[in-house]
C-alpha cells in the first residue's frame, strides 16, 4: 500500500505514495449503493393542529374566522365567521366544476378575496362530508395554508 | 541556415517524450503519466457525505404498491410520530391491526408510550397514513379518537409536489 523510496545514496526518504486506488473503489460502490437505495419520492407531512375540547373562556372574543363546508357532489360552502363589522355571518355557494369535482379555480378566488377583505383572518374550519375524497381535503387545506390561513382545523363527522 | 535554425528550436516536451527519435532532454523520459486522484477522492468522499444526509430521515413510512398518498405542497419533514395506517375501513397503529371502537384505546396506549420513552420527551403527534382516493367517512373516526386521546397534532401523509392547473 505505502512504500517508501530509496536514493542512489541508499538513505531512505520519509515520503511515500499512498495507493488510491482501492480507496476508489469503496467509494464508488458506496456511491453506487446509496443512489440505488435513495427514494425519489419526497414525502412529507401536511401538519393540522386539532383544537381538544376544551371551552373558551368566558367573556373571550373568537378570532374572525373562514368555515369551508365541503358537501357531496363538488360543493363548496365558504363562509365568514366573527368579523368585526359583520352582523350575521357570510356565505358563498361554489359550484363544482364541468367534471363534477370541486372548482379549484373558483375556491382559490373566494379565499384570496377573503384574505383582501379580512387580512388578520388565520383560523379555518374544514367541515368535508362523507363522500368527500382524501385527497379533496388534503388539497383544501394545502390551499388555505399557502394562502397564510395556517389555524388550520378539520371537523369531523357527527356521530362516527 | 538549417544549423541555426535548429539551435534556435524551442524544447518540445512532446517531441521528448517521442519513443523513436526522441529530441531534446531524454534522461528523464517517463512513458507512464500519473493521474492526480486526490481531487477525485475528495469529489467522490463529498458525493457519499451528501447522499449519506439527504437519505436519512426520521422514520420510514412503508408504502404498498397499491397505494397513492395524496399531493400537498406546504409539507414538512416526517419526524418520529404514531403512525397510523388505513387501508380500506382498516386501522393499523404502529403496523397493529385495530378495530374501529379500540382506536381512542389504543391511540393512548401509543401515546403513553411514546411520551414515556426515556430518550423521547416530545409531545406525541398523530401520523396519518392513507390512500388518496379514501372517503372521509374512513378518516372521521381517527380525528374522534385521537382528540379523545389527547392528540392536537396531526399529520397527514403526503407527496410533496405541484398539481397541474386545472
Amino acid at each position: 500500500m505505502a512504500s517508501t523510496e530509496t536514493t542512489t545514496s541508499g538513505s531512505k526518504q520519509m515520503t511515500f505514495d499512498l495507493n488510491l486506488v482501492p480507496f476508489i473503489d469503496i467509494l464508488s460502490t458506496c456511491i453506487c449503493f446509496l443512489l440505488m437505495t435513495t427514494i425519489w419520492v419526497q414525502i412529507g407531512v401536511f401538519n393540522v393542529s386539532q383544537a381538544i375540547g376544551s371551552e373558551p373562556p368566558a367573556g373571550g372574543k373568537n378570532p374572525p374566522s373562514v368555515i369551508v363546508e365541503m358537501k357531496n357532489s363538488g360543493l363548496v360552502e365558504i363562509s365568514l365567521k366573527d368579523v368585526e363589522g359583520m352582523n350575521k355571518p357570510q356565505a358563498q355557494d361554489i359550484s363544482p366544476g364541468a367534471t363534477g369535482d370541486v372548482n379549484w379555480l373558483a375556491v382559490e378566488t373566494s379565499i384570496d378575496s377573503i384574505g383582501a377583505r379580512v387580512p388578520n383572518i388565520k383560523t379555518v374550519l374544514v367541515m368535508p362530508s362523507a363522500k368527500t375524497k382524501y385527497d379533496d381535503v388534503i388539497r383544501m387545506m394545502d390551499l388555505l395554508k399557502k394562502r397564510k390561513l395556517d389555524q388550520i382545523g378539520i371537523a369531523p363527522l357527527a356521530g362516527s | 541556415m538549417q544549423t541555426s535554425l535548429k539551435q534556435t528550436q524551442i524544447a518540445s516536451p512532446l517531441m521528448a517524450q517521442s519513443a523513436l527519435q526522441p529530441k531534446g532532454h531524454t534522461a528523464n523520459r517517463v512513458l507512464v503519466s500519473s493521474l492526480m486522484l486526490t481531487s477525485l477522492v475528495d469529489a467522490f468522499s463529498i458525493l457519499v457525505i451528501f447522499l449519506l444526509m439527504s437519505t436519512q430521515n426520521g422514520i420510514e413510512l412503508e408504502l404498498k404498491k397499491t397505494e397513492k398518498l395524496p399531493m400537498a405542497t406546504a409539507v414538512d419533514g416526517i419526524e418520529k410520530s404514531i403512525v397510523l395506517r388505513i387501508e380500506g375501513d382498516r386501522y393499523f397503529i404502529d403496523d397493529e391491526p385495530v378495530g374501529e371502537r379500540e382506536l381512542a384505546k389504543a391511540l393512548i396506549a401509543a401515546k403513553d408510550k411514546f411520551e414515556s420513552g426515556l430518550l423521547n420527551k416530545a409531545k406525541a403527534a398523530l401520523l396519518v397514513q392513507a390512500d388518496r382516493e379514501m372517503d372521509f367517512v374512513a378518516l372521521s373516526p381517527v380525528l374522534h379518537a385521537g382528540s379523545a386521546a389527547g392528540l392536537s397534532q396531526f399529520k397527514f401523509a403526503a407527496i410533496e409536489g405541484q398539481r397541474p392547473r386545472q
